[in-house]
């Protein structure tokens, strides 16, 4: 079995939730024409059209109609979104760590996710003396941190959180180490 | 570390995707009179008459109630797919020879003393397990939440020299994988760690 314990893509689960609710509200919107119309015909033999009177006006309508235009790109952009979501990867969510099998397991797996990554960061750099306030953004290969200070000359304080999120990635046997960039945000004390 | 349904959320949306597309592409088509050189009536300035028209004919309710309820279906079947799943183990046999008796282990009791056993090691704060496979070929799948100043790599060690070892005695068979995914528990407020005079 070489198949990854973690899984590192996300399994789009919130376009699959909006298009499973968006299946849901056609199938009710369909459901309810088809009941309407034989309830008011009477019988199981009624056209869909004798329920709701839209399909009427639908056959007045040229091809060439703003509305039939409109609701055509609209299909069009969803259909090119939901394709995209589906077949693109998206961003890796897993970093990878030099880790040794030990002897009483075949295979020894070890992943932290970006979002460790970024509290990582964020406790190293909320260490450094004169830092009011930090927020850290990851990805599978580099750590944003932006800290706010009082402090009107912020290079010295860049240095700091630089050195210490640094090293304390360095400190961690990543199976690449992740770049840190800093930022810094004057905040009036 | 449980399961999510990403194959099937990723089929659907292409599956979808395409239907939506090539249909308003379609639609976009007939209303730029394009599709009138494959098709000679089909100008813009034709009227939607014939799509009408199917909506008109007998019995098209009942098939429209049919599509409906196939469509409700497989809405109610995808939200469903979306709750997470453990996929813990059956319950492990560990017998030799059943003619002599039954001895049967639950994956969440094994589980449970592994977060019990993950708790003991120091700057762990939180610790959950996930025994998959069977009893010859168990599978452990962990998710450790750390201090935030923990030595990572001294938990990591940690794990793969007692915690799995301990599991693996407790089982009786080497681990065939183990998966740890590593949380870092901050902790919220830098008054929970200072003091007061």
């Amino acid at each position: 079995m070489s198949t990854r314990l973690f899984r590192a893509r996300p399994a789009r689960v919130v376009p699959a939730v909006i298009l499973a609710i968006l299946i849901l509200a056609i199938a009710g919107a369909l459901g309810w024409a088809a009941i309407a119309a034989i309830v008011s015909e009477g019988s199981g033999s009624a056209a869909l059209s004798s329920g709701f009177s839209g399909f009427a006006a639908l056959g007045t309508m040229t091809w060439a109609a703003a509305a039939i235009i409109t609701a055509g790109a609209v299909i069009t952009v969803l259909g090119l979104i939901f394709l995209i979501i589906g077949i693109s990867p998206g961003a890796k969510r897993n970093i990878g760590y030099r880790a040794q099998a030990p002897e009483h397991a075949e295979r020894f797996e070890v992943v932290l996710p970006t979002s460790a990554l970024s509290n990582l960061a964020a406790a190293a750099a909320d260490s450094v003396d004169g830092v009011s306030s930090v927020r850290a953004a990851s990805n599978a290969s580099s750590t944003n941190v932006t800290f706010s200070t009082p402090v009107r000359d912020t290079d010295e304080i860049r240095r700091d959180v630089d050195a210490a999120v640094t090293q304390r990635f360095a400190s961690i046997a990543f199976d690449r180490t992740p770049t840190v960039k800093v930022r810094s945000q004057r905040r009036p004390a | 570390m449980k399961r999510l349904a990403a194959g099937a959320n990723r089929t659907g949306l292409i599956i979808v995707g395409l239907i939506f597309l090539v249909a308003g592409l379609a639609v976009l088509a007939l209303s730029f009179g394009l599709a009138a050189a494959v098709a000679p009536g089909l100008t813009p300035d034709a009227k939607l008459q014939p799509v009408a028209a199917v909506f008109a004919l007998p019995f098209s309710a009942v098939i429209a109630l049919a599509a409906a309820l196939i469509l409700a279906i497989i809405g109610v079947r995808w939200l469903a797919a979306q709750v997470p799943r453990k996929d813990s183990a059956k319950p492990l046999r560990m017998q030799e020879d059943a003619r002599s008796g039954v001895t049967t282990v639950t994956a969440n009791v094994i589980a449970a003393a592994v977060e019990d056993d993950l708790e003991d090691t120091p700057e762990v704060v939180d610790a959950q397990a996930i025994l998959r496979g069977t009893a010859r070929r168990p599978e452990l799948v962990l998710h450790v939440d750390v201090d935030e100043r923990a030595d990572v790599d001294a938990v990591v060690a940690d794990i793969a020299d007692r915690v799995t070892r301990n599991a693996s005695h407790a089982l009786g068979v080497p681990l065939s994988a183990v998966g740890v995914e590593i949380g870092i528990a901050r902790s919220r407020q830098r008054r929970q760690r200072s003091v007061r005079l």
